[in-house]
């Protein structure tokens, strides 16, 4: 596989995953582009189609640096229909700092409601998190006025 | 390291340690929040490996670093009293006696510490680069309004003379129009280290080391100096030194008030092998428009083959060019520019001054700020303002496509995505405000 020409996300994700240290860092540096292409402006369809590929990533059958990575990337990328699944991983220890994160950046209103109902679900020690990136998205959005 | 304390200065220290030791602040001996010209300044030291040890100064009150063998080399250099030794800097900040600090951390924690010193009533002395995102940037800048502190950022080519020269030729228009301006640099540092993670070592609290970075186990090549080689925590040379680069050509090209747009293009190739991630080369331009002019980084660059040095940056007018060599405490200028007089009525930069180096030049600058109340030469919002350009850089060779970053609204025009780079979440519990 030429990981430098365009390929399917779920590929680069399986290299990235994978055992060859070289392979792996050549799909992490095309996964990146790849995401950051698709979330252009103008190119929705391009990033909602991404984004069902990098969904498929997070849950705990993945090595834990890919779950983080695609978790990261949907925080930029994702949108309504991944919301639900990153959401679920903020019960999971390995992952849900990345899973918070990720829904504290994702541009749709459908993450902060997705945080606001993880408050009744996250053991109540994790509350506090939660809350914080409920206030800290709540800001942000104000200042810098994307539409979601 | 040895400090140029005027005999005044010293008995002043030296009496404040033994007569009052960390009770009370000096601050209550001259005006409220501000030492007197003869009073003592309280520092305490947090990030002290690297640069950060560097401003330890002999009756520093209090030592933080999340690795003891920081600490233990750092009580090393305190020779009046015994300085207290912490790994949470939460608790120089609760202490009432200390008035300010410097931070010499890796470069995702300056904000954060920034930030909470001065609402804790501490002036700053934080490292370069200023911040990693622009809500950062903003945060600091506005706390230090908001609780009337001194911070200053250590790009201390604001404080050396040889840049002060050049400033000079250029301001006085001894180039005519500067068109464009390009800086040369070496490459981003490289591993063929692949990076498996380790224990993390006795006496390091790396989850502290982390902070409000996402998680990433330990590996020696993170932590200290190479943090510089990833995106997480040093986004590389046009961050690191670039900051000081930068700092020197805006203050030649008059651009610290910049409230335009700036279109960014970054183009480069990736690594191939090893843990670090940044960039192996990189080449990044930024555009600016009333006046027009183009300023280049170039990784690697090539030394103008007229002065060649390590890193550096041509100024190209339409009468002459003029090279600059570094930027930091080191730089160097051509003959013309050094024995250049301004003229009267001329424009003449400003300079502490004070017979020191310029990294010490810098310091004292800060502390003349603490007890008179006037803004460093490189106040948190002029660090904010040239750091900007390294951040806009780095997200426009993140994304891949050129950006338009508007300079007034402080956020980027036309690409949802790129705002949604202005920040960085925290890992909980940190929060800047």
């Amino acid at each position: 596989m030429n990981l430098n020409s365009p390929s399917s996300v779920t590929e680069l994700l399986r290299v990235y995953g994978g055992s060859d240290p070289a392979a792996a860092k050549a799909a992490g540096n095309s996964l990146r582009r790849r995401v950051h292409e698709a979330a252009r402006p103008g190119a929705r369809g391009e990033a909602q189609a991404v984004s069902r590929e990098l969904a498929a990533f997070i849950g705990p059958d993945q090595p834990r640096h890919v779950r983080a990575d695609a978790l990261r990337y949907l925080g930029f990328v994702g949108g309504r229909s991944e919301v639900g699944a990153i959401a679920a991983q903020l019960t999971d220890l390995d992952v849900r700092e990345d899973a918070r994160l990720a829904l504290e950046r994702l541009p749709d209103r459908s993450a902060e409601r997705a945080l606001r109902d993880a408050l009744k679900t996250v053991p109540a020690d994790y509350r506090p998190a939660v809350e914080q990136s409920l206030r800290h998205r709540r800001r942000k959005w104000r200042e810098v006025g994307i539409a979601s | 390291m040895s400090e140029p304390l005027s005999r005044r200065e010293f008995l002043g220290g030296t009496a404040a340690a033994f007569a009052l030791p960390y009770i009370l602040p000096s601050g209550v001996l001259a005006a409220p929040g501000r030492p007197g010209a003869n009073d003592r300044i309280v520092v305490a030291n947090i990030g002290i490996g690297g640069m950060g040890s560097s401003h330890i100064r002999p009756d520093s009150a209090a030592l933080c670093d999340v690795d003891d063998a920081h600490l233990a080399a750092g009580a090393k250099r305190v020779t009046v009293g015994t300085p207290a030794l912490y790994k949470d800097y939460r608790r120089i900040l609760d202490r009432k006696d200390i008035d300010a600090v410097t931070i010499g951390t890796p470069d995702h924690w300056h904000a954060l510490m920034a930030v909470h010193a001065c609402q804790a009533g501490k002036h700053v002395y934080s490292e370069k680069p200023t911040c990693k995102t622009i809500e950062e940037g903003r945060a600091m800048t506005n706390a230090a309004r908001r609780y009337d502190k001194a911070v200053q950022i250590g790009a201390q080519g604001r404080s050396n003379p040889v840049a002060r020269d050049a400033c000079r030729y250029v301001r006085n228009g001894m180039l005519g129009t500067v068109k464009r301006v390009e800086i040369w640099h070496p490459v981003n540092f490289s591993t063929t280290d692949w990076g498996v993670p380790q224990p993390v070592p006795p006496g390091l609290d790396w989850d502290m080391w982390l902070g409000p970075a996402r998680y990433s186990p330990y590996h020696p090549l993170k932590a200290h100096f190479n943090f510089r080689w990833f995106w997480d925590y040093g986004e590389g040379f046009i961050r690191d030194r670039g900051n000081h680069a930068l700092s020197v050509v805006s203050w030649l090209m008059n651009n610290d008030d910049y409230k335009g747009k700036v279109v960014c293009t970054a183009t480069g190739t990736d690594k191939t092998e090893g843990i670090f991630d940044v960039p192996a080369t990189m080449r990044v331009e930024w555009k600016f428009a009333k006046p027009d002019w183009t300023l280049v980084w170039d990784q690697p660059g090539t030394p103008n083959p007229r002065m060649p040095g390590e890193w550096g940056a041509t100024y190209y007018g339409d009468k002459d060019d003029l090279i600059v060599l570094g930027g930091d405490g080191g730089c160097d200028t051509e003959a013309k520019a050094k024995n250049f007089q301004t003229p009267p009525g001329g424009f003449e930069p400003y300079l502490f001054p004070v017979e020191a180096d310029p990294t010490e030049r810098h310091r004292q600058n800060w502390f003349d700020c603490i007890r008179t109340g006037k803004r460093p030469v490189m106040d948190v919002e002029i660090g904010y303002r040239v750091v900007t350009l390294a951040i806009v850089g780095n997200i426009a060779y993140k994304l891949g496509r050129a950006v338009t970053f508007d300079m007034a609204a402080e956020k980027f025009v036309g690409d949802d995505e790129a705002n949604l780079m202005l920040s960085e979440p925290y890992r909980f519990p940190w929060k800047l405000s």
